[in-house]
């Protein structure tokens, strides 16, 4: 019989959770866009912005770029849109 | 994917945005990153080629998601 291995070595068990909700509104809230670097994300992660300002009352988009797709955002990128923003949006591609 | 539950740990509600092709990578991620199930928005792949005015309606359409993500507190 077949066995599998896993070639990675032990796992390692981590558990996180969600930041609670807990009734934040957009309404005034200072939004971070994440743009990821692949084409065209930028582009529509300002369009989301404009249309959270102008129908959500979201008071400030804080656009940020990360230098590449396939490394997660920064410590810095992330402790600084922590102190920023009350909302973060991550995204897209391709 | 990862990015939004960076966030996610720091206390700062994300709506991670993926195009629709990446779903599996984007489950596997979550579990990978301790938080499996973890909700996102997923709009039509690809967007490279889009013209402004078609991301924009993309963005129309991602929008309501986004905001329930965003606001929502997630059950389970």
């Amino acid at each position: 019989m077949a066995v599998l291995v896993d070639p990675t070595g032990g796992t390692v068990e981590i558990t996180r959770r969600m930041a609670p909700r807990g009734g934040r509104t957009l309404r005034g809230a200072r939004v971070g866009l994440v743009d990821n670097g692949k084409r065209n994300a930028d582009i529509f992660l300002q369009a989301l912005g404009t249309l959270l300002r102008e129908r959500y009352g979201v008071s400030e988009v804080v656009p940020r770029r990360k230098p590449h797709f396939a490394v997660p955002v920064s410590p810095e990128l992330v402790e600084e849109l922590s102190a920023q923003c009350d909302f973060v949006i991550p995204g897209v591609g391709d | 994917m990862a990015d939004g539950i960076l966030f996610e740990e720091r206390g700062i509600p994300a709506a991670a945005v993926i195009t629709d092709a990446f779903r599996r990578t984007a489950d596997a991620m979550a579990r990978t990153q301790g938080l499996e199930g973890y909700p996102y928005v997923a709009i039509p792949h690809p967007i490279s080629s889009l013209s402004p005015e078609e991301l924009r309606m993309r963005a129309e359409q991602a929008l309501p998601e986004v905001v329930r993500l965003l606001q929502e507190e997630v059950k389970g």
